[in-house]
């Protein structure tokens, strides 16, 4: 069995990790780390975890093969040295995902520059060989997956793309204050960020498109959609041809129907599950290309993906601990 | 083996018949099979939903 430690386990994506990870056939979990919540059973943070009998330790040393760092942004690279060495790292945090010089454009000076080469870019459709070789993982995020996933295929023909991304408020994590208070924040459709969204840098260290993100927080709890708008002079089966390329990615489903409920990707229908669904529609009288990818934010926006790295990184069939299917309705 | 008239994809269809409706193992359109020799498959019509527009 693979020993698995949380650090940051009070977060949504600590959760989730705890979620899959009791349920995960070849994985235990030693360690629940909350500096916050220490002592505390873990289901009065979680809720839906009643019954596990877990609780939260603070900071020490852990026995653990793989620890997931669940921290903020700025944290990870800060305690980074009391894990990494004897465990393999999973880090959610965006401290080790692109190298220095996009990290100073986006988000400032580095505390520990000679750590970025040695992180691998944990998405599995693309770093699948490297992620197995890893000791350092720097998980993408939800936005970053959903976009780079989009855009990939495409990226040879071009250069920039606008994106409009409509987020839930749990990828905004457990922060409170006056606008996330529930008559602010039930039924808005606010702008979060209108530009140069740190996120870019992900998306072009791994596409090459410079993305124009604007993203706004909408009235749901999970669940993510990018809606992505390329100047490409093409037609729907050049645009199957590069997208079919996911057609043996075991999370990655092409969705684009001419019947039924739904016609186009919808995080509505994957909540709960690892999918992300990929579709497409041509403006061929422009000569544009509307792409559009939705995902559960927590699950392949998070710690589902997490999990499909633990999977790689010690040789087990990737979607084990993952094949669940979406929860419908919600 | 036919090809599918949405996506490119070879298909390999045995024992169908005309008007039967396959579905694309790759991007999953649905198609009528209009002829067997030789193999023409058609797109099934887009249903089209009013939303309240």
């Amino acid at each position: 069995m693979i020993k698995a430690a949380v650090v940051g386990a009070s977060g949504y994506i600590g959760g989730e990790l705890i979620r899959l990870l009791w349920e995960h056939p070849e994985a235990e979990i030693t360690a629940l780390v909350s500096r916050r919540y220490e002592g505390e059973k873990v289901h009065r943070v979680h809720p839906n975890l009643r019954g596990l009998n877990l609780r939260f330790t603070g900071p020490k040393e852990l026995d653990a093969d793989v620890i997931f760092l669940s921290v903020p942004h700025g944290t990870s690279m800060r305690i980074i040295d009391d894990y990494a060495g004897s465990s393999k790292v999973i880090d959610m945090s965006a401290d080790f995902r692109v190298p220095l010089e996009l990290y100073r454009e986006y988000y400032g000076e580095h505390l520990r520059p000679e750590l970025l080469e040695e992180f691998v870019y944990g998405l599995p459709e693309l770093h699948r060989d490297e992620i197995r070789r890893a000791e350092l993982i720097a998980n993408p995020g939800c936005n970053s997956t959903a976009v780079i996933l989009a855009l990939h295929p495409f990226r040879d023909l071009v250069d920039e793309a606008t994106v409009d991304l409509k987020v839930g408020s749990s990828a905004g994590g457990r922060k409170g204050g006056l606008p996330r208070m529930h008559p602010e924040r039930s039924n808005a459709v606010r702008v979060y960020r209108t530009h140069h969204h740190r996120h870019e840098a992900e998306i072009l260290n791994e596409t090459g498109v410079r993305a124009h993100l604007t993203v706004h927080s909408v009235d749901l709890v999970r669940g993510l959609m990018a809606t992505m708008y390329l100047r490409i002079e093409s037609d729907r089966r050049e645009i199957y041809r590069r997208l079919l390329g996911y057609l043996k990615e075991p999370f990655v489903r092409i969705v684009k129907d001419r019947r039924g409920i739904q016609r186009l990707p919808d995080p509505k229908y994957l909540i709960g599950s690892n999918f992300v669904d990929i579709g497409f529609e041509c403006d061929e009288n422009n000569g544009r290309v509307i792409l559009f990818s939705a995902l559960d934010n927590l699950m392949k926006g998070g710690a589902g993906q997490a999990v499909q790295n633990m999977n790689l990184t010690f040789s087990l069939e990737e979607t084990t601990g993952l094949r669940r299917l979406p929860i419908y309705p919600v | 083996m036919a090809e599918c008239p949405v996506c490119g994809f070879r298909i390999d269809l045995n024992e169908v018949q005309v008007h039967e409706v396959v579905e694309c193992p790759a991007c999953g359109s649905e198609l009528e099979i209009v002829s067997i020799d030789p193999m023409v498959l058609e797109e099934l019509p887009e249903i089209e939903e009013d939303w309240g527009e």
